[in-house]
This record gives structure tokens, sequence and C-alpha cells, in this order.
């Protein structure tokens, strides 16, 4: 069983609730999913889709192929028509909309009959979703009291009521496609921000600070949902700089902090980011890319911003770059960041797109891996008498007090091992060099980071960052499927550069091929920068739509 | 409690580099006296500051400081002040540093009222970049920046923060360094966010706004009998005053509720304060599944 449901409507009409909805019935159900959604930049009006790939095995990314398409209106489907498979059901509520072939579902007459608000058409089509591919009608009933449950028991009841006339009405309809309704296993649905999200909790980020931009908000929002339940502090702030920089203030306190945007909010910060680095003051960045330049287009996906992140701010200094891949990987970016934020006391930037970080995927719940501990670093609570913030120390790394356990200075200038400002030029190579020093460090931390899939000897070998992981891994299967050896190196850290598994990945591939979502092949570029060697097949894409698993097969033939 | 020669960096090397007579000496001078006599806590105590000769103050009296990038002292001050509300926060700024590229922070701060007291340094030029006009420059100023004198009108501090939500809102002058720390004091007893800007001749590059110049003009609103300072309209109109008289001490005050009273989350301990090392995050996956 895989097969791709699909709902589209104007922006305002409910469309993701409802997919999220179709989602966890599946997963509940004891499928895996994985949602995939496009939206406009506009709160009503406009054409939302949200799509949710229905597998028996855990899948990584959405594909072309529909297999049920819920019509809201005329527009979903003359524009969703081209992508049915073969077997096809189509959805339709024959009160506007015309299809022919499909599924006629009354869904305004139902909620009529039971005097329901026009969005509740929503809900029946929902449930003659559900029935078609075989979801007991108790899963449903159970998420409707899970969703509306706050809205008190009539509002529950009267969904409940409408979705049961819409599953009844399809229930004996075929369709190819069943879920089976065997869950042994606890899962979640949940999207990459929110991944990094938990991860940032757990690993004892109390504070975030930041602006709203898609698509990165959903940072701001878990952490003012859980603001009095975790005991944690979010401040929506006038403006990215100071979004940032309340979280250095916090970082300087001692607290664990955090900030998130996308590339234009990341330009406003960037002079604050190079501050961070300069006082050396431990802090995590998170940057959901989406294309520019400028506002672009605000609510897609690019990979466009690694070279800004790499090279953001004044000065050279030393960062951590990490590039999750898939949820479990942002999970994992969110729970080490602050560990190497204070171990090192450099800026961290996650780096993900609106691909990862907004589309929900079924996973186990993450758990914490064996042996991983809060690491501070060398953060000190009571500092001796003759204790300097910038001593020089063979790793480059100094103790750190926290703000209010000593006198000492911390300055956006160059200063000397006590924090003050100095303008002496063997001083100024000597907090140079301190900082410089940290980089053969991190390298060694950031071991394992470049991670190989498929068999050794592959026919092509895919180099990728970021979130084009969960694309190759499909097409790697696809590829399996007609006898084409598909592997995938893909990194989830750029900087550091793992310059040496690289080089050997590179030395070893039959053919060498580079998949990424920007014009200029920026990690090509900088693979070609550390490595010396140039990857000359290239699949690049920046029409803001993520890449699909059959593309790219499709391109390696 | 630190004594005022306590508080001196001289004997730690950091010898202050202003221009002789510069106004700020008088400003630091107060400040010293000030957190001497309120006993302040020199490792509590954090200067926070910007970029310019006056955030450069930061440096010159020994307690904790951050000195952040031009404009960005408020976030910075108020990010310490949520993480550790227990410290004391006095941030430090200049009228090119607070009220041109800083303008943003300063309106949203006051509307916060987080409790810290604010320093602004204003001589009505910027010095460290050697005499551009800035936004307090009165209208027809001539400067580098401006041959043919500043067409803009000035930028009042004091009734934007009166309208912008301050809580604490007060003038103070250079020239009278025991009235300045008097001001110091109260504000840092206030509970919530206070501004004091501080009238401070450039003796290098404002000829006009001279220490005669505000000696002539200014006056103490204290020493009117009538003078109510929680009149909100009364000290509008006050603050409005230039041309011809210079009104200096508390405009305006009112009690209101901090930002941080608002936060359950740091009833019990500041948040710098509370254990990290085992965070349950398994509730939280109810919402997903």
């Amino acid at each position: 069983m895989d097969f791709t449901w699909k709902i589209g409507g104007e922006a305002g009409y409910g469309i993701s609730v409802t997919g999220q909805i179709f989602s966890r019935a599946c997963m509940r159900s004891g499928a895996w999913t994985y949602d995939y959604s496009e939206y406009p930049s506009l709160i009503r009006g406009g054409h939302n889709t949200y799509q949710v790939r229905v597998a028996d095995r855990d899948v990584t990314s959405q594909t072309h192929a529909v297999h049920l398409l819920v019509a809201l209106d005329q527009k979903s489907y003359d524009r969703h028509k081209d992508e049915l498979a073969a077997d096809a059901v189509v959805l339709f509520d024959p009160a506007n909309v015309k299809a022919p072939g499909g599924l006629p579902l009354p869904m305004s007459e139902i909620v009529k009959r039971h005097n329901g608000q026009p969005v509740m058409r929503n809900m029946v089509a929902l449930a003659a979703s559900l029935a078609l591919c075989g979801v007991d009608f108790s899963v449903l009933e159970e998420l409707i009291r899970f969703s509306f449950g706050k809205k008190g028991e009539d509002v529950v009841n009267h969904n409940i009521d409408v979705s049961k006339d819409g599953y009844d009405a399809v229930k004996e309809h075929p369709f190819a496609y069943k879920v089976p309704n065997a869950t042994e296993e606890k899962r979640i649905n949940i999207g990459g921000n929110e991944s990094i999200a938990m991860g940032a909790m757990k690993s004892g980020c109390k504070f975030f600070s930041g602006y709203p931009m898609t698509p990165a908000s959903e940072f701001m929002h878990f952490y003012a949902k859980h603001e009095r339940s975790m005991n944690v502090m979010m401040k929506h702030t006038e403006d990215e700089i100071a979004g940032i920089l309340m979280a250095i203030g916090a970082g300087h306190a001692g607290v664990r902090a955090m900030t998130a945007t996308s590339g234009g909010g990341f330009a406003l910060m960037t002079e604050a980011l190079g501050m961070a680095a300069m006082t050396e003051t431990p802090l995590v960045v998170v940057v959901a890319s989406r294309p520019g330049p400028s506002t672009g287009l605000p609510t897609w996906t690019e990979q466009s911003d690694l070279r800004f992140c790499m090279h953001a701010s004044q000065g050279d200094f030393p960062r951590i770059i990490l590039t999750p891949g898939d949820h479990e990987e942002c999970f994992e970016a969110g729970l080490q960041a602050f560990n190497y934020a204070e171990k090192y006391q450099v800026p961290v930037i996650i780096l993900t797109d609106k691909y990862l970080g907004a589309n929900a995927r079924s996973v186990h719940p993450y758990k914490v891996p064996e042996g991983w501990t809060i690491d501070r670093g060398k953060l000190i609570t009571d500092p001796p008498a003759d204790y300097e913030r910038y001593a020089l120390t063979d790793d480059g790394i100094s103790p750190r007090a926290v703000t209010g356990s000593c006198v000492f200075g911390a300055f956006s200038n160059e200063h000397d091992t006590n924090g003050d400002f100095t303008e002496d030029a063997d001083m100024r190579n000597k907090m140079m060099e301190k900082r410089d020093k940290k980089l053969p460090i991190m390298q060694a931390e950031i071991e394992g980071k470049v991670r190989y899939y498929g068999p050794a000897d592959a026919d092509v070998t895919i180099f990728s960052w970021g979130s084009t992981k969960g694309p190759v891994l499909e097409a790697m299967k696809l590829g399996e499927a007609i006898g084409l050896k598909i592997a995938l190196v893909h990194t989830c850290c750029v900087l550091p550069f793992p310059t040496e598994e690289m080089r050997g990945y590179l030395e070893k591939a039959k053919r060498p091929v580079l998949i990424e979502g920007n014009i200029a092949a920026q990690f090509g570029g900088v693979i070609r920068e550390y490595t010396g060697i140039e990857i000359k097949d290239k699949y690049l894409r920046y029409d803001g739509r993520p890449f699909y698993p059959e593309q790219i097969l499709k391109w390696l033939q | 409690m630190a004594t005022i020669k306590e508080l001196d960096t001289t004997g730690v090397g950091r010898v202050s580099d202003w221009c002789p007579a510069c106004g700020n000496f008088g400003i630091l001078m107060a400040l010293k006296q000030a957190a001497s006599e309120l006993g302040l806590d020199q490792a509590k105590t954090v200067m926070v500051a910007g970029i310019g000769c006056a955030p450069k103050m930061s440096l010159w009296i020994d307690v904790s400081g951050f000195q952040s990038i031009h404009g960005r002292t408020l976030p910075v001050a108020t990010g310490l002040k949520m993480a550790n509300h227990e410290l004391n926060v006095i941030a430090t700024s200049g009228d090119g540093d607070g009220y041109g590229i800083g303008a943003c922070h300063f309106v949203h701060a006051m509307r916060r009222n987080i409790d810290m007291t604010y320093l602004v340094h204003n001589n009505q030029v910027y010095g460290l970049t050697k005499g551009q006009a800035s936004p307090t420059s009165d209208k027809g100023s001539k400067s580098k920046s401006t041959p043919f004198g500043v067409i803009e009108v000035p930028f009042r501090p004091l009734s934007l923060a009166i309208t912008s939500g301050a809580t604490f809102v007060a003038r103070g002058y250079s020239g009278d360094i025991p009235h300045l720390k008097q001001l110091i004091m109260e504000a840092h007893k206030h509970r919530g966010f206070a501004l004091i800007d501080v009238l401070q001749p450039c003796v290098t590059f404002n000829k006009i706004n001279t220490y005669k110049w505000f000696q002539s003009k200014v006056y103490k609103l204290e020493e009117e009998a009538n003078y109510d300072p929680t009149d909100k309209m009364a000290a509008l109109k006050r603050s409005e005053e230039w041309d011809i008289k210079i009104p200096i001490g508390v405009y305006y005050r009112e009690q209101r509720e901090l930002y941080t009273d608002k936060l359950p989350e740091i009833k019990d301990a500041p948040l710098s304060k509370q254990d990290i090392s085992n965070i349950d995050i398994e509730p939280l996956y109810e919402a997903y599944s």
C-alpha cells in the first residue's frame, strides 16, 4: 500500500487542519505518512493544497501521482486532474464542482441537513476519504474529540454527526488502497521546525526571542505554547535584530537561548551574529530558508542561503552550520546545537528550508541517543579572584563565567584576556588565533555527520545536504526497481566542512552527481573549495518547488 | 558597597579617552556617586552600552559590562534582565546610538516596562565619527553632514518616551552633577523602565550647545511648587520646552506592572538559575499523535 490523498481549496477553508487529521487518522490506524502542502502568501482565497502520502513503510517524500483527490472547488479538480493515477478516485461536491468520472459526495447537502457551517464540508470529505481507505470510523471520532475537545461537547458531537453521514455515504465504494487497522507502535506526525524545537526544549533551551517570518514562525508558536507548562520564555520582539540580540543577552546571563527566522530576517541579524562570535556568547540561530532574493517566493522552498549562512557578518570567526536532512536529524540538530554552542562558545546555525521545516512526517517519538547529556563546556559558577573571561588556553576556549558572578566585560570591540578594549597588535593576533584554534576540535566533533546510504558499488552517487535527503532516498528505491544502483552521500553539517570524509567518498564514486535546490550550485562550490574536486553533473532546482523522486530518477537516466 | 574609588578603573589600566572637559565626565561622576551611595554590587550590576563616545562609559566604571554594537543596547539589556531579573541593569547610549539607529528598540523597550535605568548622553552631535548632525541637532544646525543646516525638526526623546509608555522620564544636565546623581538614584529605585536624557556639551564638535548655553537655559522642575510629575499631559507639555528654557528633573512617573511580573515561569527563580539537566519532553508528543 502506497497512495496519495490530496485536498484542494481556498485559503481559509480549513484545508491544512483537514489534511492533518487525515494524516493522523491513517497514522493512528497503522500507516506511515508524509504530508506536503502548498499555499500562496495570503490569508483568504488563492489555492491551497495539502497532500498526504500513506504507505505501509516509512516514506520520506511526496510523489506526483494522486490516488484520492478531494475537490472542494472547481479549481482543485481542474488544476490537479493531470496528477491523477489510473486507479484514482475523485471525491467532489456536485453542488459546485464538475468532475467527470468522479465520485459525487453531497457535502453541502449533508452539512445543510445538520445545520452546519459551509466549512464543515471538509469534515464530510475527510470522513468519506477515510471510509474509502478502510480506516475505522472510531479513529476519526477520537481525533475529532482530540482536535475540537476544547470547543465543547456540542461542537464535537456536531462534527461527529456530520462526519458519520459522509463516512456512510461512500463506505461501500471500491478503492484500491486500504490502510491496515493494526497500530502496534506509537508514532507522531511532526514537522521539521517542531522537531528542532523539541530537541532544543530537551536540551534546556529556555529562552526564545524572534520575529514572525514564514517558514520559521512555528518556533515562536511552539515556545509560546509551552511557556507555562515547560517554564520557558518566549519574546516576540520588535524586529529580527532585537530577536537575536535578546537571545545573546540571555545567553550572556547563562541561559540557553535561540532565535529563528528565514533569509530576510537573518539578513537583519548578521551584524549581531558577529557580536556573538566576538563576545564568545553561545547562541543558536535557526534559518529556515525560502526562495530569494528579497521577498522572493515567501511560501515556497529553496536551498539558496548556504553561502549566506557560511559568510554572514563581517570578519573571520569560527561557526557551526548544521544541515539536517530529515525530521529525525532535525531533532538531533536541536539537541546538539546548544551543547556545541556552549562547548565552543560560538554561534551555531541550523539551516533548513520551508520543505523540511514546514512539512510533517510520521516518525517514532524521538528518543535521546544513548550517552547524550547536556554539556555546558567550560561554564563556571564560582570564578576565582584572578578570573579572566578571555584567558588564552591551548584549545582557544576560555572558562566562561556568567554575568552576575564576578566583574568582567564583554565587548564587541577586540579585547584583551580580561575583556577590556584593546587595539594592541600583539593582543589582536592572540585573540584572533585563540578563536581560530577552536576549529580543529570542532572538526573532530562533527565526525559522523556525513552519512552514506545505499549500496557500496553504486552506479551513481548523489552528493547532497539538508532537505534533499528525503526525495533522494525515495529515488533510490525507484532506482532499485529498475536495476539502477544509486547511493547518497549526505552531510548534516557544512561548517566545519567534513573535508576528508567528503573527499574519500568523492574519490570512490563511480559517477558523482550533485543535487541541490539553488541555481548557483552553492554546495558544489563548497565541495570544490575544500576538496579541489568539482562535481560536473548537477541537478539544480530553483522554482520554489521541492525535488520529486520520480524527477530525480528521470534526470539520472 | 563600593566606594567611588573602587568603581574607578584607572587602577586596572582603563583610563578614559574622552576629550578634556567633555560633558561625559560629569555623567560618569554622577553615576559613580549614585552607584556608591546606592551600594550597588559591582558584579551584579551590568552596564550595557552601544557604540559611540557615550557608550564608552561602560569601560570606565568597574562593574560588569556588555558593549553591544551600534544602536543595539536595549535588546541586549532586555535579554539579560529577562534571563536574570536579579541583575541591576543600567543601559547607556548616546543620541545617535539611542535615538537614531536604536530608535525602534527605544520605543518598544518603554512599552514593555522592563526594570532598568537608561542613560542617554545627549550632545546633539555624532562625536566619535567626528561631527555629523544627530537626531537631536536643532533645525538649521550646520555640521559635516549638514553644511547647509539640518532640514528636519529635532527628535524629542522625552515626549516620545511619555507617549510610548515609559514609567519614569527625566532629564539631567552633565554640568550639574549633584542633581544628576539624585536623578540616577531615583531612576534606579523606580520599579520599571527609567529614561534619563542627559544634556551634555560636546566641546569639540558642538559649538552652539555649550556649557554656557545650557547654563543659561536649564531650570529645575522640582523647584516649582505646583509641578506634578504624575500628570501626563502636563509632562508632555513641558517636554516640548526647548527654545527659551529647558526643564531638568523628573518630568513624569507612574507605577505600572513590569513585563516580568506577568511571567509565572520566573516567579520562583530567575531563568538563569533553573535546572535544565532533566527536562521531560514526553508530554509534548501528545499534540502530534
